[in-house]
This record gives structure tokens, C-alpha cells and sequence, in this order.
């Protein structure tokens, strides 16, 4: 059996499928363009196993497919994503201006491709091998050309953020000094009698390679869930409260079970609501109350204990994260909501009708719920069909955003 | 305390185990330091940029004096790595792990040399083979099956 080439045939047949691909209608470059970097890393995986097709060692040859087979786990995915944004279900409208603020904040040679995922949640592909400069964000495709999500991408361009200034690695080193120092203060007894340590010279503790190995997962998931904080956070300064209402909107009331890879629903809230005040954002009433309470911890004690060193050192770095997710938002010069802007589309939007020279993308959102929260909205109306008030609004706010990207054109 | 977590200068290329393409990066090196000991030429690109992954991941941590900070999962799966491949199996302490790691850093930058014999190549051939497996499966480990996709947030 000749495991390098039913890997060569595998990656042939995913080389083979792109070339069919290539064929289909693409709304903008970027989307074929991820189509061609996917080829190109295809083609770089086929000349690795063709390395190893001549080698001698068979261990080797095996570690090279299983490699091949991960790329294809992760690559095959990717050509469904990108083949979905071609399809007419998404909200082609918001491509342009939502590319317009990713390039601000990270740079002219950000790519955008937008698509939907027949899976219920918004998500990214940040760091992708090879494809770092492409920001990929799906919607649920029950939701995708809803203009309402739209704040949740914030959240995913806050990963592409801190992989972009390289910030998982000043992360992992606070948080493993902030989880070495709270145990040796306040929780050494325990560190100790979970993990039968012996006594050591408490300046030589955390130099010893075994002791330092027991904290990994605390370090590991306290770095994931700074991330997802951070994230949050990057979404709620760019879009403000109509972040926080879509959040609501796609996710509450949540799960009482969580992953470790991501702060409690209470924490995300309570980070959220902290840096509305500190933004002076609105904050909409009873907003902490819709969340289920997911505190709740795991079930075995070492995980419980790494878990809540975790949370611990993520609480001290919430301050700063929110820090940094300003400075970075400020220094992208982004347009922000205006209130007066929004006012203005808001009337635009209460009389039926798109808005004209709005300031910007966040401006017309959060104008957009806050008619679509209003439940006297068009009630005078008669001529229209209340069944279809949300359809009706939300074309109007994807009139609006046109007209925005037709406007920036215009002007630039 | 207040900590910058923008750093100037500082950027993705240190080593993440979080990323799954540490794996193949360190396969990717194996293979080519596999066609020198089989005298084949060959382009070193990936035990290049293995090598330079390394290099920065250390040698910051070195230069400030914070050895004590270097994150436990990166120190795992190194010392790992240097038992699994019989490189080094006594290390005991973190400043040794990070000076054997940046030696091993240089070694590897300096393998386009024809001096080296086949048993230091295959020496190091070994540390990344088994590289790629300790990462993984100390990602696996920590995460589980955290999402269907590897790079899903």
C-alpha cells in the first residue's frame, strides 16, 4: 500500500477541484484570490510529499501525509467558504464598506471575502497558513444578507488585529508571570496538594521545567480567552451599542456549558457593559439579564483549578486589553458613529426611505436598530404590510449602506 | 501594573503552539534535511524559517532576563521534542532549555554547511519530526476538540 500516493491523488483531485472552481462568478477579486492561494499552498503540499515519495525513511513518509491529510481538513473547508461567497444570499452591499474599515485597520493589503456557513455562528479563519492578509467571515447563511449582524464582523477583525500586532505573544508571557504569582501568594497550599509538589526555593519554583509544565493549560486558555476578550471589545468601540445588540440578537440566551477557549457569558458581558460606560455608549436596558448563567465550572479539580487561574489573569488584563482595542480603533481614524448622523438616517429610516450621505457604516447601523428595537416604528403606515416590517427595514438599511459605498466611490 | 501589549517590532513570527502550521513548518524541515543526508540538493527554506521561529522566541527572553516568564506550553512541547528525538533528555530547568534551544536554532541556520555529517543531520531531522508530533498532540491535549476547523474563532 502506497501511502504517498493516495496522498499525491488527494491533493491532485483538490488542485483539480480549484481549477473547476475558478470558473464561477466572482463578486470581487478577493474572493478568487483566496481561491488562487489556496491553489498555490495545494501545489506546495504536492511537491512536499514528492520529497518524500524519494525518501527512504518511512516514518518520515508517514508524518508527511498526515500533514497533507491536515491540510486538506483545513483548505477543503475553505474552498466551500469561498465557493458560498459567490452566492446571492449574502449581502454583496456590505463588501465594500466593511473592506473599507478592515484596510484601515489593517492595512491596504487586507483582503475581504465574505461568505455564508451553514453553521450557527459568525466566525473567522484568522492566521490561516499563508493567507494572513485575507480576512475570512462567514455568517450562518440563515442570516447572512441580514445588515443587522454586521457589527459581530468587529469581533472577528479583532482577531485578525492581535494576530496582526503579534499579541498572543506579549500575552502568553503576562499571563504565565500573573499565574505564577498568584499561586505562589495566594493558592500555593492547594497548587501543592493537587499536584503533590515537593518543596522547592520559591525563587527557583517557576526555573524548574517540571513545575513550569503544570500551568500549560492555565497559561494556554487564559491567552485564548484574552483574545476572544479582546475581540469583543475591538467590535464594541468600532460598531458601539449596535455591537451589543446584535451579540444579544445572535447568541443570547446562550449555553450553560462552555469551552474553556472562551470567557463565560457573564464575564463577555460584564467586560462589554464596563467598557460601554467607560466609552459612554448606550447600553440597552436589562442587558445582562438575558444571558444564562454559565459560570458553572468543570468537573475535574485539576481543570477547575487551571480554569480559574485562567479567568483570573484575564480579569487583570481586561483594562488593558480595553486599552489597546481603543488605541487601536482611534489610530485607524475610523469613522465612528456620530449622534446627529444618526439621527438624521434614523428620520430617513422613519419615513421608509434609504438614507443619503451618511458618515458612516456604524452610523447607519446603529440607526438601523435602533428602528428595528422600536416597536412604534412605521405604525402610522398603513399602506404597509406590518408582516414584512423587518424585511422592509432591513432593505432599507441595505439601501443605505449602497448608497454609502456608491458615495465613498464617488467621492475617492 | 500596567502592561503594553503592543510592542513595537513585535510581530507573529514567534513560536505559537497554538498554530497548527508549526507542524508542518517542522515536517516541512525534516524532509529537506532528510534529501541532504541522502546527498540530494536541496533548498532549506523551511529549516530556515524553523530556525528563525526559534531564534526569536528566545532570544527576547533571554535578552531581558525573564526566563522565568517563558509560557509553559512552548516549554513543554520543546523539551519534549528534545526527549522524544534523544537530543537532549536531562534538561531540568528553563534557562537550559532555552540555550539548548538557541543552540539548536544556530545549528539549524548553519546546515547549508557540507561540513555536517549524516549523524548531526539525522540528529536534528529527529528534533523536528518529533516537533510535529508534540505539538499537535499538545494541542489536542490542552484543546480538544475545540472547533470542526483548526482556524475557526
Amino acid at each position: 500500500m502506497d501511502i504517498v500516493k493516495s496522498s499525491l491523488r488527494r491533493i491532485d483531485a483538490a488542485i483539480r477541484t480549484i481549477k473547476n472552481l475558478k470558473d464561477s462568478e466572482f463578486p470581487y477579486s478577493h474572493s478568487e484570490k483566496a481561491l488562487l492561494e489556496v491553489e498555490r499552498i495545494f501545489k506546495e503540499t504536492h511537491r512536499a510529499l514528492f520529497k518524500a515519495r524519494d525518501s527512504t525513511d518511512q516514518t518520515l513518509k508517514k508524518d508527511t501525509c498526515e500533514e497533507a491529510l491536515k491540510r486538506l481538513f483545513i483548505y477543503i473547508p475553505l474552498l466551500g467558504f469561498i465557493l458560498r461567497s459567490t452566492n446571492v444570499r449574502n449581502a454583496f452591499e456590505i463588501h465594500g464598506p466593511l473592506l473599507r474599515l478592515s484596510q484601515s485597520l489593517l492595512g491596504n493589503d487586507a483582503k475581504l471575502v465574505l461568505s455564508s456557513e451553514w453553521d450557527y455562528s459568525p466566525m473567522t479563519y484568522p492566521g490561516v497558513p499563508q493567507m494572513k492578509s485575507f480576512i475570512l467571515i462567514g455568517f450562518p447563511a440563515t442570516e447572512s444578507s441580514n445588515p443587522f449582524l454586521i457589527p459581530l464582523a468587529g469581533h472577528e477583525l479583532g482577531h485578525n488585529l492581535w494576530l496582526k500586532h503579534g499579541m498572543e505573544s506579549r500575552v502568553k508571557v503576562i499571563v504565565t508571570q500573573l499565574i505564577q504569582d498568584e499561586i505562589q501568594k495566594n493558592r500555593w497550599d492547594k497548587f501543592k496538594d493537587l499536584y503533590k509538589i515537593k518543596e522547592l526555593e520559591q525563587s527557583k519554583f517557576w526555573g524548574d521545567l517540571f513545575n513550569k509544565e503544570i500551568i500549560g493549560p492555565a497559561t494556554v486558555w487564559a491567552t485564548l480567552q484574552a483574545e476572544e476578550t479582546f475581540c469583543d471589545l475591538v467590535g464594541l468601540r468600532i460598531f458601539g451599542s449596535s455591537f451589543l445588540h446584535a451579540f444579544v440578537y445572535l447568541l443570547s440566551p446562550g449555553q450553560r456549558s462552555r469551552h474553556v477557549a472562551y470567557p463565560s457569558s457573564n464575564r463577555r458581558i460584564t467586560n462589554l457593559l464596563d467598557a460601554a460606560r467607560k466609552w459612554k455608549l448606550k447600553v440597552p436596558a436589562e442587558y445582562r439579564n438575558v444571558f444564562q448563567q454559565d459560570d458553572q465550572g468543570r468537573f475535574i479539580e485539576k481543570d477547575n483549578f487551571q480554569l480559574d487561574l485562567a479567568e483570573f489573569a484575564v480579569a487583570k488584563l481586561v483594562p488593558h486589553l480595553r486599552a489597546t482595542a481603543n488605541q487601536l480603533v482611534t489610530a485607524a481614524k475610523l469613522k465612528s458613529t456620530d449622534p446627529k448622523a444618526v439621527q438624521e438616517i434614523r428620520e430617513r429610516i422613519g419615513l421608509t426611505v434609504p438614507a443619503e450621505n451618511a458618515k458612516s457604516l456604524a452610523s447607519i447601523l446603529e440607526a438601523g436598530w435602533d428602528a428595528n428595537l422600536d416597536e412604534t416604528l412605521w405604525r402610522d403606515f398603513d399602506h404597509l404590510d406590518v408582516d414584512s416590517k423587518y424585511e422592509n427595514l432591513m432593505e432599507i438599511v441595505l439601501k443605505s449602506i449602497e448608497a454609502l459605498e456608491i458615495q465613498s466611490r464617488t467621492k475617492g | 501594573m500596567k502592561y503594553n501589549l503592543l510592542i513595537e517590532g513585535q510581530s507573529e513570527s514567534a513560536m505559537s503552539v497554538l498554530d497548527e502550521d508549526l507542524s508542518f513548518l517542522a515536517t516541512q524541515a525534516a524532509l529537506e534535511l532528510d534529501s541532504l543526508i541522502e546527498g540530494k540538493e536541496t533548498e532549506l527554506e523551511a529549516v530556515s524559517r524553523l530556525s528563525s521561529v526559534m531564534s526569536s522566541s528566545f532570544q527576547s527572553v533571554q535578552a531581558e532576563g525573564h526566563s522565568l516568564s517563558l509560557d509553559p506550553a512552548t516549554a513543554t512541547i520543546l523539551n519534549r521534542a528534545f526527549i522524544d528525538s534523544n537530543f537532549a533528555n536531562n534538561l531540568e530547568t528553563v534557562d537550559e532549555l532555552i540555550q539548548k534551544s538557541l543552540e539548536l536554532a544556530k545549528e539549524l541556520a548553519s546546515q547549508t554547511h557540507p561540513s555536517k555529517r549524516n549523524g548531526e543531520l539525522a540528529r536534528m531531522k529527529s528534533f523536528c519530526m518529533a516537533l510535529a508530533r508534540c505539538s499537535a498532540a499538545y494541542r489536542e491535549s490542552i484543546l480538544g476538540h475545540r472547533s470542526k476547523h483548526p482556524y475557526r474563532k
